[in-house]
């Protein structure tokens, strides 16, 4: 199927235009209708930089794209128009974020924040965009829609805030939307009702996601294809069920390896496969390959040379001594 | 032997302007010598408070919390003082529970400079040691917090907390900040750590599977009331009570990858106001099972099996041993 939202060379840089810092670096990925993709990574490896950039709202002049190509039917979203971005962005292209509570405006009811970007985007009545709204927020399963329509942010908990701001990103019945860890900020048993609710949104109107996390599990359960990313690069890239039962990579085995998971653990309190040191920060990348100091497969040559991405299988993986054992499948 | 610290019937209140909050309402548990008991729950389910009131942080309003046999509440601030060093705290976010104006070598030396113990030097080498032992440089102690990432920071809280040889550390939430990969790191010191010296951890986390990884003994926590306690890795598999359970299932896990199991069961609804809580089982305004006698009685936390309590009608014990929950309504479902 042909994708609806196509990121090629993607780079991002922070910075002085003399002295740039990178942090993004050549990210090429694309999403179909009705599909999820998994941007996975730590603190500091970029992904929410990209999120950002697919709806042109990195806090510039500070950290602008450098190169690459948002593709986006026929159009390039790098070079398209201001005004043209704000006729896509929170309609046909929405983000939701990871602080529901922050993202709301506190001084306005949620029931006008959700009718303005009704009207923003389309010419309908007050009256009208109101009945939507509280169709919107019942779709959501927002208890007492009705009622809870003219309350204050502060007045709601984190999971219904976050289910609003979903209500809103769904006003325009967006093709692409963006969740940038929209669970990571909720309780566990909420966690689980917003993944559902954005699940059943997908299905309903066919929406692609591209769900931005720090949580492997949680991108396994909810998306087709996954992203890992390390220090501004895309390192895996492929179906999850291939990448998630044998990765390729070092990094991706070492995340895996450090997720407490224990579904076939008996026995007294076992270790976790730990990865050494540290994230490292932009702009303190080594010479070769980012994860070089921290790989248990290093070699020579991981420190000359970065390596690219390469086709093994049915994915992708930047890794001159990747884990055959596992990718001989 | 008698548990290293040991609460009963522990209550602790805050007068709101609403009325007073029950954050943990008669809930009994015992700390064993160098085993890890862990706290689970979610927002507002009195995880944090009680560990709040362990160490002193917090006013109990009625109950007892026996640290090796001596009674610590009612103590005044001064008499407190006394038993301090057994128990320390690390805190989930290890950028605001460091001073950033103080170096690190001094932030450990502080207890000890607080307990008057030791002269200058012998406190020196002691942090020197310290900070070895939970894997940094002795040049790290001359620098400063916002030198170090969030896991050498986390590492830092550990050397304090160790710095007076407690018997007891709480743990709240220590890795929930972390990146995924430091997360490893720093469970597996302090696994390492508990093994060397002997000590208890209070592990109070939101994540039910960090906790299995490290704890010898659980208890889930919903409303300021323990809903299920067991030290049997045979009952965290497949937990009876309602609540445990839907927890558990919320919880993202590579299971569905390896088996293509199906989605959740979505528990509906948020936590009541503890302002306010249901009458009867706490859980019974969410629970699918509820009946008439759920939304009366409160149920009482009982031994369904080698030690597990639960505390919840519906749970009964098969002719086997085995732990049930009744049939789900369909219609709820």
């Amino acid at each position: 199927m042909r994708p609806i939202l196509e990121v090629r060379g993607l780079s991002i840089e922070a910075g002085s235009e003399s002295r740039p810092i990178p942090i993004v670096q050549e990210v090429s990925f694309s999403v179909t209708a009705g599909s999820t993709l998994a941007i996975v990574g730590e603190s500091g490896c970029g992904k929410s930089m990209t999120a950002l950039s697919l709806m042109r709202i990195l806090p510039e002049p500070g950290v602008r794209i450098s190169a690459g190509e948002i593709r986006f039917d026929d159009e390039d979203l790098v070079t398209a128009s201001e005004q043209r971005m704000q006729e896509l962005r929170g309609n046909i292209i929405s983000i939701i974020f990871q602080d529901p509570i922050a993202s709301l405006n506190p001084i306005q009811t949620i029931g006008d924040q959700i009718i303005e970007v009704i009207r923003t985007h389309r010419s309908v009545s007050k009256r009208e965009a109101r009945s939507r709204a509280i169709e919107l927020l019942r779709s959501v399963r927002l208890p007492d829609a009705e009622r809870r329509i003219n309350y204050y942010a502060h007045r709601l908990s984190g999971g219904m805030c976050q289910r609003v701001m979903i209500a809103m990103a769904m006003a325009g019945a967006p093709r692409v939307l963006i969740a940038d860890e929209p669970t990571t900020a909720l309780d566990t048993t909420v966690q689980a009702q917003v993944m559902a609710l954005l699940r059943k949104a997908q299905t309903e109107t066919g929406t692609a996601i591209i769900l931005i996390t720090h949580n492997l599990a949680a991108a396994a359960e909810a998306a087709e294809n996954v992203a890992v990313m390390y220090a501004g690069r895309i390192i895996e890239h492929g179906p999850v069920r291939d990448i998630f039962l044998a990765p390729a990579h070092p990094y991706t085995k070492g995340l895996l390896g450090a997720i407490p998971d224990d579904a076939d653990r008996d026995g007294d309190v076992a270790k976790l496969t730990e990865i050494p040191g540290n994230v490292p920060r932009p702009g303190t990348l080594p010479e070769g390959c980012a994860f070089e100091p921290r790989c248990k497969n290093s070699q020579a040559r991981c420190r000359q040379e970065r390596p690219d991405l390469f086709r093994e299988g049915n994915r992708l993986v930047a890794c001159f001594y990747p884990d055959s054992g596992t990718i001989a499948q | 032997m008698t548990a290293l610290l040991s609460c009963r019937d522990l209550v602790v209140e805050y007068p709101t302007a609403d009325g007073v909050l029950r954050a943990v309402d008669r809930v009994s548990l015992d700390i064993e010598r160098g085993k890890t008991f862990a706290l689970v729950g979610e927002s507002g389910c009195g995880k944090s408070t009680l560990a709040r009131a362990i160490v002193g942080l917090a006013r109990v309003a009625s109950g007892s919390i026996q640290l090796e046999g001596e009674e610590l509440t009612g103590l005044s601030q001064r008499e407190l003082r006394k038993y301090r060093p057994a128990i320390q705290m690390i805190f989930q976010n290890p950028y605001g529970s460091l001073n950033p104006r103080l170096s690190v070598g001094r932030i450990v030396e502080e207890p000890m400079m607080v307990q008057r113990i030791g002269t200058p030097a012998t406190r020196r080498q002691r942090v020197l040691d310290l900070l070895d032992r939970v894997g940094l440089t002795a040049a790290a102690a001359a620098q400063y917090p916002h030198q170090f990432s969030g896991g050498q920071r986390q590492r830092v809280a550990i050397a304090r907390a160790l710095a007076l040889s407690p018997k007891l550390i709480i743990c709240d939430e220590p890795v929930s900040a972390l990146d995924v990969s430091v997360q490893a790191q720093v469970l597996n010191l302090l696994v390492e750590l508990q093994r060397e010296l002997g000590i208890s951890y209070l592990f109070i986390s939101h994540d039910l599977a960090v906790v299995r990884r490290i704890a010898h003994s659980t208890a889930v926590m919903y409303l300021g009331r323990i809903a299920a306690r067991s030290s049997s890795r045979d009952f965290w598999k497949a937990p009876a009570h309602p609540y445990v359970r839907a927890l558990k299932d919320a919880t993202p896990s590579m299971e569905a990858i390896r088996n293509g199991a199906p989605r959740h069961q979505i528990l509906e609804g948020e936590i009541p106001s503890a302002l306010n809580p249901p009458p009867g089982c706490r859980f019974s305004s969410r629970c699918r099972y509820a009946t008439d006698l759920c939304r009366d009685v409160e149920p009482p936390l009982r031994e369904v099996a080698e030690q597990s309590w639960v505390a919840c009608h519906l749970v009964s014990v098969t002719t086997e041993g085995g732990v049930v929950l009744p049939k789900a309504p369909d219609a709820a479902s």
